[in-house]
């Protein structure tokens, strides 16, 4: 048997020797396998490749989950169902924390106070308005205060004593009554 | 599934399924966050689980975080990359005294390593846990005629790997 026919045999009889390794899961007959290694080379180094193979897969030894890894599971799983849930008294604390925290969050809003809203235009021209009234009226009163007291002083403080201080009044010339 | 139940299957499996996340991740410590996490995923769902089935349901699970961390870390270990640890003609032991030295066991652990993860997986199953075909379907959730091939494609490339790097068994 030599070319193509010899590839296809070859690949059918891999497929059994793939299929004896795994006894009782569909095994090919062992007469012809037999009989086409005695004669195939390749084939027999193939099956004894994976023998080899096999074998120190299986031989591969088994790690040891650290025990530090095995309690965390447990912490998560049976001990969390384990663990004693809130009872009666528990739910009523943790009510009034939370009910006093509220009345803290109300009071501090109510002792920053609520910031005012921005003024409308209108107010703004209307406070205008009334700024330059005042300003009006003070400058008004000022300048009475300032008449008040020029007669105050010139009138009745201190009438009195220029009336004890002679003055000689002599008539300005025009020059200076001008001012020059 | 009561407490004391899954604590048993725990016990039972815990090492195992720690050791095919070890060789699936190539890593211990992401191993143990996988068997921590579908151990504490099995009580979550244990009212749902059949007890019967339970160590296959544990098993599908580190198999699907397993494969969700490969993917999310896209890195195929090894896997389109030729090796490059062809040792020398005169370094090269023989097949028999490799295996004898355990040298043997560290290279095949080596080409494990590079195969695609799904191949791996078949390979890890069957060979160092020893299921059934029966029950690698269960926890591969793939058809008989399927898991064959990939199993049969998986042992011909560990060997086509082992082969080019020099370790002819």
């Amino acid at each position: 048997m030599t070319g193509p026919t010899r590839d296809r045999a070859c690949a059918e009889i891999r497929e059994a020797i793939h299929s004896r390794f795994d006894v009782g899961d569909g095994a090919s007959p062992e007469s012809r396998l037999a009989d086409h290694l005695a004669t195939c080379t390749a084939c027999r180094e193939f099956e004894a490749d994976l023998r080899v193979i096999r074998r120190g897969l299986a031989s591969t030894p088994e790690l040891e989950l650290p025990d530090a890894v095995l309690r965390e599971v447990w912490a998560r799983t049976i001990d969390a169902e384990r663990r004693p849930t809130p009872g009666f008294g528990f739910r009523w604390r943790a009510l009034a924390a939370a009910a006093a925290l509220v009345l803290l969050a109300i009071v501090g809003v109510w002792r920053l106070g609520i910031p005012e809203p921005e003024p409308s235009p209108q107010q703004i021209a209307e406070a205008k308005r009334q700024t330059r009234l005042v300003l009006q009226l003070t400058t008004d009163a000022l300048r009475r205060t300032e008449r008040a007291s020029v007669r105050g002083v010139l009138g009745e403080e201190v009438s009195p004593a220029l009336r004890r201080v002679p003055i000689r009044w002599a008539p300005a010339s025009t020059k200076q009554r001008s001012g020059s | 599934m009561d407490g004391d139940a899954f604590e048993r299957l725990v016990r039972e499996q815990k090492n195992r399924v720690y050791s095919y996340a070890a060789m699936m991740l190539r890593g211990n410590v992401e191993a143990q966050d996988v068997a921590q996490e579908a151990m504490v995923r099995l009580w979550q769902h244990r009212a749902r689980v059949d007890p019967a089935v339970a160590h296959l349901w544990l098993r599908r699970t580190v198999h699907n975080l397993c494969i969700d961390r490969l993917r999310r870390c896209k890195v195929r270990p090894e896997a389109d990359v030729e090796p490059d640890e062809t040792p020398a003609p005169e370094e090269q032991a023989g097949p028999q005294r490799l295996a004898e030295s355990g040298e043997l066991r560290r290279q095949i652990e080596r080409a494990l390593g590079q195969l695609k993860p799904t191949d791996r997986a078949v390979l890890l199953l069957r060979e160092v846990q020893g299921l059934s075909y029966a029950e690698m379907t269960q926890t591969l959730d793939l058809p008989l005629g399927t898991l064959k091939a990939r199993l049969h494609r998986a042992r011909e490339q560990l060997r086509r790997r082992l082969v080019r790097t020099g370790v002819t068994p």
